[in-house]
């Protein structure tokens, strides 16, 4: 449409996969039969590449650190889409999405990691590929557990005001399955300088934040409730204690000005 | 196919893999009443495993329903807490009573009892299956098995953790459940890496077994950092084996990834019946 409408407007695609491009086969093979690998490129791409290159280059920039000296596990927490990434001077090294945006975490509808074995059961049962699909892409994360809501500030609410069991479960869920995720790659980084938080979920949720970093203090997390309480929403900001090991950054994302760039140095490339 | 073991005390305990819901006890005695429960059980199980049960029976009723036990693998996990109990699905699929069984107890209970009583540590199993549980006070808090066989680690022959994706991508080409199933838990693990190559030559071997050593490192080292963060932090890590065919050097690497947390290791080595007659001895007599 863009070209009948626009025809000497050149266009470009930018893919949200490239940052993971660089994975250690390690993290992006499945244990599945090497067709599926080499014939049917199953393997793990991982998401948010964009967010995660524009906030990794900005921690850097905060922190006045070159990138290629730094460790961060960022956390990418959408109301769509949540993911984690393992940064290791400026590149991904592991992330909780796979082939799909279903992997790894629990989201707003989407049910993150799930035994295959469960996949297999609703097949058995006759439910065709695109119910499962839905189910678990749609009905399932947040709103699957409450059954009310796929947004989490209801949740809180609901926990909050009528200490609702079911929207408590459904936080306990989400942020101990985003702990263990972070606690996944801080064994596999070592002492890592930064853990960071962005996107809707990630720069808005003050209590999110907190839940999940009780309990990666053995990993040198130590969060100040207070800087917490007062994350400013348009910048990058640290809350982590005065003494601890590991900065905590909150930051919005900004996708659009890493399209903007990536943009700009290709064009400046083929006109020269 | 039944792993079966006779111990010292004359009785004979029969391993069953999966029990689901329906034994919620490690050790339960093999009467005729119980094949009810059994024939439950083995819903959970790859169909091959399910004329298993028969032999069991078979031998107990032999033995005229004296001295035989089942002992089930998945009964030490039934303390999961909720949020791990549970998967993010919705209501109704919720109500089919998929949970995260967990799956080892054997192994990990006897890790339990072997260590004090306010210990919080990660237990890891390191084998062809290899499996990881965090333990607070003897009892268990995650596993990183789940439902079925096919969640966690992978195995010898099973794919472990894949996108759920990836199962729809195969049934939207055609294929029959029983056909995905059978490529998940026969033809995926560590046998994808290793060709016709032995796994223990595979340890030794760094240039055919590279990518092998290196897959089996990073998901285990993955697991454990993720059972430490359940636990909200450990006491130490226990790696447990029953074979000889793990090697210092693959420890080492394990330990180097945890030095800068300052999470101290313990390495063990039993063999697997003395194991199971040890949990045995210490859960009924």
């Amino acid at each position: 449409m863009c070209r009948e409408k626009f025809p000497d407007v050149p266009e470009t695609l930018t893919f949200d996969t490239a940052f993971h491009a660089n994975l250690p086969e390690s993290a992006y093979r499945y244990a599945l039969p090497e067709a599926l690998f080499k014939e049917d490129h199953i393997r793990k791409y991982g998401f948010h590449g964009l967010s995660y290159q524009y906030v990794s280059r900005e921690a850097a920039r905060f922190l006045g650190k070159p990138l290629n000296s730094l460790k961060i596990i960022a956390c990418h927490l959408g109301t769509g889409g949540s993911s984690v990434c393992a940064i290791a001077s400026g590149i991904s090294i592991d992330t909780s999405m796979g082939y799909s945006p279903l992997a790894g975490l629990m989201m707003s509808t989407r049910s993150g990691d799930l035994d295959a074995g469960i996949v297999l059961d609703l097949l058995r049962q006759g439910k065709t590929p695109q119910d499962i699909s839905d189910s678990l892409n749609k009905k399932s994360g947040l709103l699957g557990i409450s059954s009310f809501s796929s947004d989490i500030r209801d949740l809180l609410k609901a926990e909050a005001q009528n200490d609702d069991p079911a929207a408590h479960l459904a936080i306990e869920m989400y942020t101990m399955r985003l702990r263990k995720m972070i606690g996944r790659y801080a064994a596999l980084l070592g002492k890592f300088d930064a853990l960071l938080f962005t996107d809707d979920i990630g720069l808005q949720n003050p209590v999110i934040r907190e839940r999940t970093c009780h309990g990666l203090e053995w990993a040198g997390v130590q969060l100040d409730p207070q800087a917490n309480q007062s994350a400013p929403l348009d910048r990058m900001s640290d809350i982590r204690q005065k003494q601890a090991n590991v900065h905590i950054l909150v930051t919005p994302t900004d996708e659009e000005s890493v399209i903007a760039s990536e943009t700009a140095r290709l064009l400046e490339a083929t006109h020269d | 196919m039944t792993e079966s073991y006779c111990i010292a005390s004359g009785e004979t305990l029969h391993i069953l893999p999966r029990g689901g819901n329906f034994l919620p006890e490690t050790f339960t005695r093999i009467e005729p009443a119980l094949l009810d429960t059994l024939q439950a059980c083995s819903k959970h199980w790859p169909t091959e495993d399910r004329e298993s049960i028969q032999t069991m029976v078979q031998a107990a009723e032999a033995a005229h329903f004296q001295h035989h036990w089942v002992a089930c693998e998945t009964a030490f996990f039934q303390s999961l807490p909720e949020a791990k109990k549970y998967y993010a699905l919705p209501a109704e699929l919720r109500q089919n009573g998929y949970r995260r069984f967990g799956g080892d107890g054997l192994f990990h209970q006897w890790a339990a009892q072997i260590h004090a009583e306010d210990c919080k540590f990660v237990s890891v199993h390191l084998s062809e299956n290899p499996s990881v549980a965090a333990i607070r006070e003897e009892r268990a808090v995650d596993s990183s098995q789940g439902y079925s066989h096919l969640e966690g680690l992978p195995g010898l022959t099973t794919c472990g953790e894949i996108d759920p994706s990836v199962v729809l991508f195969l049934a939207e080409q055609g294929k029959s459940a029983t056909e995905i199933s059978d490529l998940l838990y026969h033809h995926s693990g560590w046998q994808v890496f290793a060709g016709q190559t032995p796994l223990r030559d595979l340890w030794n071997d760094s240039q055919k077994g590279a990518l092998f050593q290196k897959m089996y490192l990073h998901n285990l080292i993955e697991t454990i950092g993720a059972m430490v963060a359940a636990l909200g932090g450990a006491d130490m890590i226990f790696l447990g084996s029953e074979s000889s065919t793990i090697f210092e050097e693959m420890v080492l690497q394990i330990e180097s990834h945890f030095a800068d947390f300052s999470l101290p290791f313990e390495f063990k080595e039993v063999r697997r019946a003395q194991m199971i007659e040890e949990v045995f001895n210490y859960r009924c007599r």
